[in-house]
C-alpha cells in the first residue's frame, strides 16, 4: 500500500482549497457511507466484546482463556468439553473466522522461541509468538525466515492458519516454512505432525483455519540471517506489466501497487545485500500518506475527463523524485507499519493470469467510476502442497483490493469479486470473500481431504463458528 | 548447536523490556503494580506501537500527547481502548486482556490517573 512511503509529501495537495483544483466539486462518494456500524459497544463492568483489528467482526465470548502452557491448555480444553470455542491471535483477519459466543482461546501467552538449531537451520517457536517479535528473536540466533508478510502484527499460529504470505516468485508462504507442528485437539490431546508423521494432518493443519485444534508449537525452516535492500519508485503500469517476467526473475522479492484511475504503479523491488554493506535509508516513510491521496481525490473529484486528468497529474507530480531506499535485516525491510484502518479482499489467481486479472479490475474501476483510491496490491508466491493454501499445487499471483474502514467496502468488493472468480481465484481465508463450500471445492483440489481430517479431529464441531460452518458446507447437519 | 531453554530467556528479555519502560515513567502506576500478564501485554503488544515513533500512536507516558486524548476523562480512554479509535485497533489487539488489565495498562501507557482527569464517564 502506498502508505508505506511518503509519496505525496512534497505535492501541493495540502494547499488545495476546499473547492478543489480547477474548481471541481468534492468527489461523489456514491452510496458509500460508513460501513454498517458494529453493535459491539462496551460498558464498564459489563461483558467485554472482542473486536478484530479492522473493526468489522466482533463477538461477546461467554468465556476467555489464555493458557500459559500446553498442559494448562489441554486441561482447559478437557474441562471445557461441552462448549464451542475458537482460537484467536492478534485478530488481524477481516473474515469472520474468529467470532464465537462460546470460549475464546488466546494464544498470546504461549509465546517465544523454544529452541534453535543453527546447523539444521530450524527454530521451534510457540504458536502465539507475534511476528514482529519473531524476526528480532531469530536474528539474535543468526537465523531468519526466508520471507515475511507485509504486516507483522499477527501471531505465528494465526498467520500459518490462513497461509499468510509475502511476495517472491521463488518463495513460499509462512505455512510452507513449517516442517513440524503440534496442535492441541478439542479433546485436549497434543498431536505432533510432520511430512513423515501423520502427513494428512500435517497437510491440513499448516493452513487449518483454526478448525483442527490450537497450534501450540511450530518448527520452522529458517536460513542464515541476511540483509536486504528495498527500493520503491512510481513507474508506468504498462511498462511494469510488459516486463513482469523479467521483474519476477531478477528480483528476490517483487511486488507493486497499482493506483486506480491512473496509469501508474508503485513498484517495490527487494534484493539481498552484503552483510557488511551499510544500513541505508533514503526517502521518508509516512504510514498515513494514503490519507493525503484520499484528500486529493476528494478535492479534485473524479469527473469525466477533467477530474481524472487532474488526479493523474497530481499523482505524476507527487511521484517525481519520490523514490525510496531502505536496507537492513530482512525481517525489518520486508514488513511495514500499517496504521490506517482498512478492509481487504484478496484472491490468488494462477500466476500467469495475474496481469490480465489486474488489467480487468482496473478497467472495471475506471468504467464504473468506482470511487476508490487505495492502491491495488500485486504479489507472487511459490506453489506448495498444503491442502487449503491458496498456492496448493500452483504458483499464485495474489491481488488485493482495499477500502478505508470508514467507507463502505461492499459495493466495490462486490463489483470486483466476479473478476477474481473468472480467473479461478482462491480467496485468502483471513480476508473478505463470499464463497461457499461448493465453489471452494472446485478451487481447492484437496477440499474433501481437508474436510475428512477436520471431521476426524473434531467430529462434534466444537471448533466451528457460524462462518466456518457455512464455509465447510455443514449448515443443517449436526454441526450447524 | 541445539539451543534449549530459549523461551525462558526470551520471556526474561521481554519482562525486562517492560520493566525498563515502566521504570522510566514518572507515572502513577509502578512496575510492582503490574501483574505478569499486564507486563507481558505492555512489553509484547502495546509497546510495538506506543514505544516507537512513526506509528501515529501516542508514546508511553508522554503527557503532552496524552492530555489531549484524555480530555473526555479516563473512562473514555478505557472505552476507546476496548472498541478502538482512529488508528488504534480494538483492545490494542490483545486477545486475552480483561477489563481490569486494560484499565491498568491505560494508566501505565498514558501516565495518567483517573483522579487527575475529568470525571466524564461518557466517551
Amino acid at each position: 500500500m502506498i502508505n508505506r512511503r511518503n509519496l505525496i509529501k512534497k505535492s501541493f495537495i495540502g494547499s488545495l482549497g476546499t473547492g478543489g483544483l480547477l474548481g471541481l466539486s468534492a468527489c461523489e462518494k456514491s452510496s458509500m457511507g460508513p460501513a454498517a456500524p458494529l453493535s459491539y459497544e462496551f460498558t464498564a463492568g459489563k461483558p467485554m466484546p472482542w473486536i478484530n483489528w479492522a473493526k468489522n467482526q466482533g463477538c461477546f465470548p461467554a468465556k476467555r482463556i489464555a493458557p500459559q502452557s500446553e498442559d494448562e491448555l489441554c486441561e482447559l480444553l478437557k474441562a471445557n468439553h461441552s462448549s464451542r470455542m475458537r482460537p484467536v491471535g492478534a485478530g488481524h483477519s477481516f473474515s469472520a473466522i474468529v467470532p464465537t459466543e462460546g470460549t475464546l482461546i488466546s494464544t498470546d501467552l504461549l509465546n517465544g522461541i523454544i529452541s534453535t538449531d543453527s546447523q539444521a537451520n530450524t527454530a521451534r517457536v510457540w504458536g502465539g509468538t507475534r511476528l514482529h517479535q519473531l524476526g528480532p528473536a531469530l536474528d539474535s540466533y543468526g537465523l531468519a525466515l526466508t520471507n515475511w508478510p507485509d504486516i507483522n502484527y499477527q501471531t505465528l499460529a494465526g498467520a500459518i492458519s490462513t497461509s499468510t504470505h509475502g511476495s517472491g516468485a521463488a518463495l513460499g508462504s509462512l505455512s510452507s516454512m513449517v516442517n513440524e507442528l503440534t496442535i492441541a485437539t478439542p479433546a485436549g490431546e497434543l498431536i505432533t505432525c510432520s511430512a513423515s508423521t501423520r502427513p494428512e494432518l500435517f497437510n491440513a493443519a499448516r493452513c487449518g483455519l483454526g478448525a483442527l485444534g490450537i497450534i501450540t508449537q511450530v518448527n520452522l525452516d529458517t536460513t542464515a540471517a541476511f540483509n536486504l535492500a528495498q527500493t520503491t519508485a512510481v513507474e508506468p503500469l504498462a511498462d511494469v506489466l510488459n516486463n513482469i517476467d523479467q521483474e519476477k526473475e531478477r528480483n528476490r522479492h517483487f511486488e507493486f501497487l497499482a493506483f486506480p484511475h491512473t496509469s501508474q504503479a508503485l513498484v517495490v523491488r527487494t534484493n539481498p545485500i552484503d552483510a557488511a554493506a551499510p544500513i541505508t535509508t533514503f526517502g521518508e516513510e509516512d504510514p498515513t500518506a494514503i490519507y493525503q491521496i484520499r484528500e486529493a481525490y476528494q478535492k479534485l473529484g473524479i469527473l469525466p475527463l477533467v477530474g481524472e486528468y487532474a488526479y493523474q497529474k497530481v499523482i505524476d507530480f507527487a511521484a517525481d523524485g519520490a523514490e525510496t531506499l531502505t536496507s537492513g535485516p530482512s525481517y525489518s525491510v520486508l514488513t511495514h507499519d500499517r496504521v490506517v484502518p482498512f478492509r481487504e479482499m484478496e484472491y490468488t489467481v494462477p500466476a500467469d493470469a495475474g496481469p490480465a486479472c489486474l488489467e480487468e479490475i482496473l478497467s472495471r474501476i475506471a468504467r464504473k467510476k468506482i470511487p476508490v483510491i487505495f492502491p491495488i496490491e500485486y504479489r507472487y508466491t511459490q506453489q506448495d502442497n498444503i491442502w487449503l493454501s491458496m498456492f496448493c499445487e500452483q504458483a499464485g499471483c495474489s491481488i488485493s483490493i482495499h477500502q478505508f474502514a470508514d467507507e463502505d467496502y461492499r459495493e466495490y468488493f462486490a463489483e470486483i469479486e466476479p473478476i477474481f472468480r473468472k480467473y479461478a481465484g482462491r480467496p485468502h481465508w483471513g480476508k473478505l470473500h463470499t464463497l461457499g463450500s461448493q465453489a471452494l471445492s472446485e478451487l481447492y483440489p484437496h477440499w474433501a481431504d481437508f474436510l475428512a481430517v477436520r471431521n476426524s479431529i473434531d467430529p462434534a464441531g466444537r471448533l466451528l463458528n457460524e462462518h466456518l460452518t457455512e464455509l465447510f458446507g455443514l449448515t443443517g447437519n449436526a454441526h450447524g | 548447536m541445539l539451543v534449549t531453554s530459549v523461551y525462558t530467556q526470551f520471556f526474561r528479555y521481554l519482562t525486562l523490556l517492560a520493566a525498563g519502560l515502566i521504570g522510566s515513567f514518572s507515572a502513577p502506576v509502578q512496575a510492582a503494580e503490574l501483574t505478569a500478564r499486564e507486563a507481558y501485554a505492555l512489553g509484547q503488544i502495546c509497546s510495538y506501537c506506543h514505544a516507537r515513533t512513526g506509528t501515529t500512536a501516542p508514546i508511553i507516558a508522554d503527557t503532552q500527547q496524552w492530555q489531549r486524548r484524555a480530555e473526555n476523562g479516563f473512562e473514555a480512554l478505557v472505552h476507546n481502548t476496548v472498541v478502538g479509535i482512529g488508528n488504534m485497533p480494538p483492545l490494542g489487539t490483545c486477545g486475552y486482556c480483561t477489563e481490569t488489565e486494560i484499565r491498568n495498562l491505560v494508566k501505565v501507557i498514558s501516565g495518567l490517573t483517573p483522579e487527575a482527569l475529568p470525571q466524564n464517564s461518557t466517551p
